[in-house]
């Protein structure tokens, strides 16, 4: 089960923004995707998070076209983390967590909604946070509880095995040390727990840690796609970044300067 | 009397300016009258005239008020229907002084100047009849109309149909011709005793 | 009682969850308060009304008279214009995402008014023997407001939160345009229905009736209802549009269908009484210091408190300077202007 990306193409304000893009989440994988500023990363994510419908090709989630899946259906199987917006009233950290519970009608008991919120928080270790408003939190630690209401969204009971995935744009930006690595350890366990993740990156050597596959995007197109050994190799680096990178085989690491 | 700032250009233009005393009586208006006589220099047999003529009424007013003095009615004066409740005569006003002229008691007696008023402090006050002048009356073409307003439907005026329109200049200018209109109201006064 | 309130709620706003039990149950509160002004603007007025009596029936034909066909029509309108202009304050401040939205303050009311006073004009020139039928007043109203927020909407489309600015100068305009217009329309205009200025600009619950008061009813517990029941998603648009969309949120259905409730609610208000500023902006901001901001406290609460102050100030109205009326607009200036001083700071500040 995936979610897919079959040969579109992506038009904005009458300019090219991708072409003939192919791309697959796997439930259970990790994938990448890096490129230079304008390959077209944010929107390619934007466009299999269903946001902007492309003008050629099909965006497909389990084989179905995206189309014919209305957008309630839509929050039950992904989640998203973009750009944020400032949030113009004084709600908790909790509510904002809470606000990615998206509800099954009846089905929605207040006891498995308590706990499910109180996992998350813990997991992400905002325990702390919880009762403070949000606006008055660091830029980082507002990032954080994004992340916190993206995995709630994705929340099922233990005994489901309904498809999940997870799309996430720079997550990790401005986030400290410790918290760029424990969110990614997360998103780790989250793929091996079943759930498909897409992760925009800037970053190449975060790329190289913690992906399962990479796709490598250069002006609006896909150059390769592969396992981080395959995609990131120091010729075809070198020639979409323009810049000459150097790149160690074992530990995989990249230098650039 | 007009505001100041034009009472001094008129002053500084030249014009020769008399100011006439202002009292909302009777007695009040007979003595404007003399004295507008005595700057336009009037004949003294001319000025007679004229107030041999006004005494007349004013004493036939008389007459009619004292005939009517066992039973005074309660009045309300309207100026008009403009913010959603009638906007009324209160102490010390021109309509004040003419429901007085007339015989009559002005029910709005707790305030001073002209203000909107509640419906309930109108049923409350319960007027007898209501004076309004053609102009406050416009709006609504007929005083049957204006009696089926809400905010007076329940007086003893609109169930009497004893609500009276008349020149609003004629009742609250006191001059000569508030004499005749007070005496018009008060003969009303004395149609509805019979 | 707080079990069936927590039932009438969830059922409103389709779900339990969301509010707190602390919010539950100040919104309690909220409507003994309410209920509580209710009562007290009943008994109190022009002509006294004697609490006993009027429980055990024995008042005078007068009174009853009083009572049933003036005061309890003005009490009931005064609730439901408080209640509308409460929630759709709040409504509006969650649509826009911006705190300083109040429907007075950004022309929806001026809107409102200047449809009503055109409804009244055109009606008594091009259809002679025009009834004002009951409906067509209101609908007049609830056109201008609407075209009002439509306007309002395409003009900040996007800004968000940085669209203050932007809102109330379109507020500015439409309240001069729409001043313009009526202060023309009330001055060649000899209808008796039209009413004056004063009466438009400063707010009035004098000399309403039955057969007026019943439609409004209508409109307005329909489209408060109805804002009520998009309360969570209010909530989601907070992060922006594009995330609303995300979690399942119909954008555009949920713009519609605020915009549209907010416009019948404010516009059938504003035809009966005319504009009363402020209690949009005011309302909402004391329910939120109060107990929060999640909007499935905060617009049921909005409409009780919005309910209570505007009973209240009616109340005021009829009773300070008894037997002369102060306008109701008035009375809600007086608290909402300074208020809104304190708000332009609180919003600098932070």
């Amino acid at each position: 089960m995936s979610i897919q990306a079959n040969s579109i193409d992506i038009n904005l304000n009458n300019r090219s923004i991708l072409k003939d893009v192919s791309l697959s989440v796997e439930q259970g994988e990790i994938l990448s995707v890096i490129g230079p500023n304008g390959a077209g990363k944010s929107t390619l994510l934007k466009s299999l998070a269903g946001d902007i419908k492309p003008s050629e090709g099909e965006i497909s989630y389990d084989r179905k076209n995206i189309d014919e899946i209305n957008i309630q259906e839509r929050a039950f199987t992904r989640s998203v983390m973009s750009q944020l917006q400032a949030i113009a009233f004084d709600f908790s950290v909790k509510e904002i967590i809470e606000m990615g519970w998206v509800s099954r009608g009846e089905s929605t008991y207040a006891k498995e909604f308590e706990d499910a919120v109180m996992e998350v928080v813990i997991k992400c270790g905002v325990k702390s946070l919880i009762n403070r408003n949000f606006n008055t939190l660091s830029g980082g630690e507002q990032r954080r509880i994004h992340f916190a209401r993206t995995l709630l969204q994705l929340w099922r009971p233990s005994n489901s095995d309904d498809p999940k995935y997870l799309l996430l744009d720079e997550p990790t930006a401005n986030l400290d040390l410790t918290y760029e690595v424990k969110l990614l350890n997360i998103v780790k366990e989250a793929a091996s727990e079943g759930a498909g993740v897409m992760l925009v990156l800037h970053d190449l050597n975060l790329a190289a840690k913690f992906s399962d596959k990479i796709a490598l995007l250069n002006k609006g197109s896909v150059v390769k796609t592969g396992t981080p050994k395959e995609v990131l190799n120091p010729d075809i680096l070198s020639e979409v970044y323009d810049i000459d990178i150097k790149v160690q085989e074992d530990p995989l690491f990249i230098t650039y300067y | 009397m007009g505001p100041a700032a034009v009472m001094e250009q008129l002053a500084r233009v030249g014009i020769d300016i008399k100011i006439i005393p202002e009292e909302n009586t009777a007695t009040g208006i007979v003595d404007k009258v003399s004295c507008i006589a005595d700057i336009l220099d009037m004949a003294e047999a001319d000025k007679n005239l004229v107030l041999t003529k006004l005494d007349n009424e004013v004493n036939d007013l008389k007459n009619i008020v004292d005939e009517n003095k066992n039973d005074p009615k309660k009045v309300m004066f309207i100026l008009g229907m403009e913010s959603g409740s009638p906007t009324v005569g209160g102490i010390g006003t021109s309509a004040d002084g003419f429901i007085k002229m007339t015989g009559g008691i002005n029910v709005m007696d707790s305030f001073e100047g002209w203000k909107p008023v509640s419906t309930e402090s109108i049923i409350e006050a319960s007027p007898d009849f209501i004076i309004i002048s053609n102009r406050g009356l416009s709006s609504f073409k007929t005083v049957e109309k204006l009696g089926q307003h809400p905010t007076l439907v329940f007086t003893p005026a609109s169930k009497e149909n004893n609500i009276i329109a008349m020149d609003g200049m004629a009742m609250l200018g006191f001059g000569p011709r508030t004499i005749t209109s007070a005496k018009e109201v008060a003969l009303r006064y004395a149609s509805d005793n019979e | 009682m707080h079990l069936t309130m927590n039932r009438i709620l969830s059922s409103i706003t389709l779900n339990r969850l969301h509010i707190s039990p602390s919010q539950l149950f100040k919104l309690n509160f909220f409507v003994f308060l309410s209920a509580f002004c209710f009562l007290i603007a009943c008994v109190n007025g022009s002509i006294a009304v004697n609490l006993s009596d009027f429980l055990s029936g024995e008042i005078s034909e007068l009174t009853k008279i009083v009572l049933l066909e003036i005061r309890l029509p003005r009490v009931i309108l005064a609730a439901l214009v408080g209640a509308s202009l409460g929630i759709s304050g709040a409504a509006l401040q969650g649509l826009f995402r911006n705190p300083l939205a109040d429907p007075g303050l950004i022309g929806v009311s001026a809107g409102a008014a200047l449809g009503a006073t055109l409804v009244i004009v055109l009606g008594s020139k091009f259809l002679s023997g025009f009834m004002l039928g009951s409906f067509l007043l209101p609908l007049g109203a609830i056109s201008g407001a609407m075209l009002v927020i439509m306007m309002l909407y395409l003009l900040t489309r996007g800004f968000g939160y940085q669209g203050v600015t932007y809102m109330l100068l379109v507020g500015i305009a439409v309240n001069a345009i729409a001043g313009v217009g009526i202060g023309i329309l009330t001055f060649i205009s000899t209808d008796s229905e039209l009413r004056g200025l004063t009466f438009w600009t400063m707010g009035s619950f004098g000399g309403v009736t039955w057969p007026l008061l019943i439609p409004a009813i209508l409109i307005i517990l329909i489209s408060v209802t109805s804002m009520m029941t998009v309360s969570r998603n209010l909530d989601l648009i907070q992060l922006g549009e594009p995330e609303a969309y995300r979690l399942g949120v119909d954008v555009k259905r949920l713009k519609y269908k605020i915009i549209l409730s907010c416009a019948a609610a404010v516009g059938a208000s504003v035809s009966l009484s005319g504009m009363i500023g402020f209690v949009g902006l005011v309302v909402p901001h004391l329910v939120r210091l109060f107990g929060g901001v999640n909007h499935n406290y905060l617009l049921p609460g909005s409409a009780f408190i919005g309910a209570a102050l505007m009973i209240t100030a009616d109340m005021l109205s009829r009773t300070m300077i008894q037997p002369a009326e102060l306008p109701v607009g008035l009375i809600t200036s007086a608290i909402g202007s300074p208020f809104f001083l304190w708000l332009i700071f609180r919003i600098k500040r932070s």
